[in-house]
């Protein structure tokens, strides 16, 4: 069962160290990570699943950059509790990802958390990575909509070759939780939305619906 | 690691030391600072602007007006002790090779004599060790203080500067200095012309194999204006060219007058060797 989700960017000015001195920008991001982080081991998992996308290169260790700093929020928002990893290759088509979070979900036999690393597009400005593409702002408006009604189904409808356009690093993570939330409802609270290097940054923290006490089995 | 004042500097420090006169007629500040208040914003200014090390003289270097050490003593130290009260932070250098002048003003709280014209009162060292401050040993080719080089010539001008410094170094540990407060300066123009002073700049590596940390006071100075044919207002570039250089090779303390722009100078070669962080990193690591 899936208690909580938090979703968080994969940048990897998050690594320790690689901004040089502290950028406040950079600061703020990684706050509302460790804040939406801590907020989801207050839902008391069992486990924690960390989904990412499969950018390598970033990091000793041999693990991708989104379960390096996946590994690195829970750490500093304190886990004690098993983390594992679900890697999932950034150009999956979206049914792929869709069967890998069903079976994600199923094969969880404790009550878990998913820490979803994932960001929007590249494409939002002028000075963006990925120059100005006019179509960068409705997907990523498209984004922060499914995750703030905490609602699977808008983040299984993205359009994944759109999202390869518009340099999505986090479609596929996105969809594997779609897969593994599908049907559910949660309730979700946001804790950042921003572009201070042209690249959309959503943080927010999804939390189970509690059936009321006269259903409650 | 360098001890200094209050401050533990790492061996890799790249600190600035800022140039404050209490006199009127300095080459490049033409008695700015010499008024007590002037001179104490300078110090106000120069903190705010990054310098770790302020150091105040109370005698031009060149050849001028006589000023003894009475007249020395009243120009620097009541201002130290000024600077002492409101910058309890500030590691206070005086500029002076007079060991009367060392004493006062280690009285009143300075933490390192800078004895810039390579020891020709030896009993300077032995203040330093009684009042438990860091000194600075200077080659001026064995010149008296405030004389201009008047056809000086060295068969190596690097192995006289080691010889001497080092030598004044080691004599100042063995009266009692402490060794992790001892500096060596080559002394550029003091005692040189300007190929000498161009030679000790290329060969400065030579001094910090050494492991003294060294110090270098290039600011504005004539081998930086013949090497350009520049006048002294025109001397900023040279003067951070220099600093460049000599930081690259390893020295430790810059003695500046242009204490921001030497900030940026020296923030860019660590970062470029690796000991300072860079200040904002973000460029395609979004």
């Amino acid at each position: 069962m899936i208690v909580g989700v938090a979703s968080c960017p994969q940048p990897p000015l998050l690594l320790p160290g690689l901004t040089g001195a502290p950028v406040p920008e950079v600061e703020r991001l990684r706050g509302a990570c460790t804040a939406a982080v801590r907020d989801l081991l207050g839902g008391r998992p069992a486990e924690v699943v960390i989904v990412g996308g499969d950018a390598e290169g970033w990091y000793d260790g041999g693990e991708p950059l989104s379960i390096v700093l996946g590994r690195q929020l829970l750490a500093a928002a304190g886990c004690t509790v098993p983390v594992r990893a679900r890697v999932v290759a950034a150009g999956s088509p979206t049914p792929d990802c869709l069967a890998a979070g069903r079976a994600l979900a199923a094969g969880l036999a404790r009550p878990a958390a998913l820490l979803v690393m994932a960001d929007g597009t590249a494409r939002r400005g002028l000075k963006a990575p990925g120059y100005l593409d006019e179509r960068a702002a409705p997907f990523d408006a498209a984004v922060e909509r499914a995750l703030l009604a905490g609602e699977p189904a808008g983040l299984a409808a993205l359009d994944a070759c759109l999202a390869a356009e518009l340099l999505v690093a986090g479609r596929a993570a996105w969809q594997v939780l779609a897969g593994a939330a599908e049907g559910r409802t949660f309730t979700a609270r946001p804790y950042y939305a921003g572009d201070p290097f042209g690249v959309f940054y959503p943080v927010v923290g999804w939390r189970r619906e509690q059936p009321t006490a006269h259903c409650a089995q | 690691m360098l001890r200094l004042g209050r401050h533990e500097f790492a061996d890799d420090a790249l600190l600035i030391m800022a140039i404050v006169n209490r006199t009127p007629d300095s080459f490049y500040d033409r008695g700015a600072t010499y008024a007590f208040d002037k001179a104490l914003d300078r110090v106000a200014e120069v903190v705010a602007a990054g310098a770790e090390i302020v150091d105040i003289g109370g005698v031009k270097a060149a050849p001028g007006d006589e000023v003894d050490a009475e007249e020395e003593i009243r120009r620097t130290v009541g201002f130290v002790e000024r600077v002492r009260a409101e910058h309890p932070d500030v590691v206070i250098s005086v500029d002076t090779w007079r060991h009367e002048v060392g004493q006062a003003v280690c009285a009143v709280g300075a933490d390192l004599l800078n004895d810039a014209w390579g020891g020709p009162d030896p009993k300077l060292a032995e203040v330093a060790a009684e009042f438990g401050v860091g000194l600075v040993c200077t080659h001026a080719g064995g010149v008296e203080p405030r004389t201009r080089p008047h056809r000086l010539r060295y068969d190596d001008v690097v192995a006289d500067v080691l010889r001497r410094t080092v030598g004044e170094a080691e004599r100042a540990v063995s009266l009692g200095v402490n060794r992790n407060g001892v500096l060596i300066d080559p002394g550029h123009d003091f005692g040189k012309n300007t190929w000498h002073s161009l030679e000790v700049t290329r060969r400065l590596g030579e001094l910090v194999a050494t492991g003294w940390p060294v110090l270098v006071s290039l600011s504005n100075k004539d081998f930086v204006g013949e090497a350009l044919d520049l006048p002294v207002e025109q001397r900023l570039l040279g003067t951070l060219s220099a600093t460049a250089v000599c930081a690259w090779q390893g020295a430790t303390v810059f003695r500046a007058h242009n204490v921001a722009e030497t900030r940026q100078v020296l923030d860019m070669v660590g970062a470029i060797r690796g000991s300072t962080p860079p200040r904002r990193v973000v460029r395609g690591l979004a």
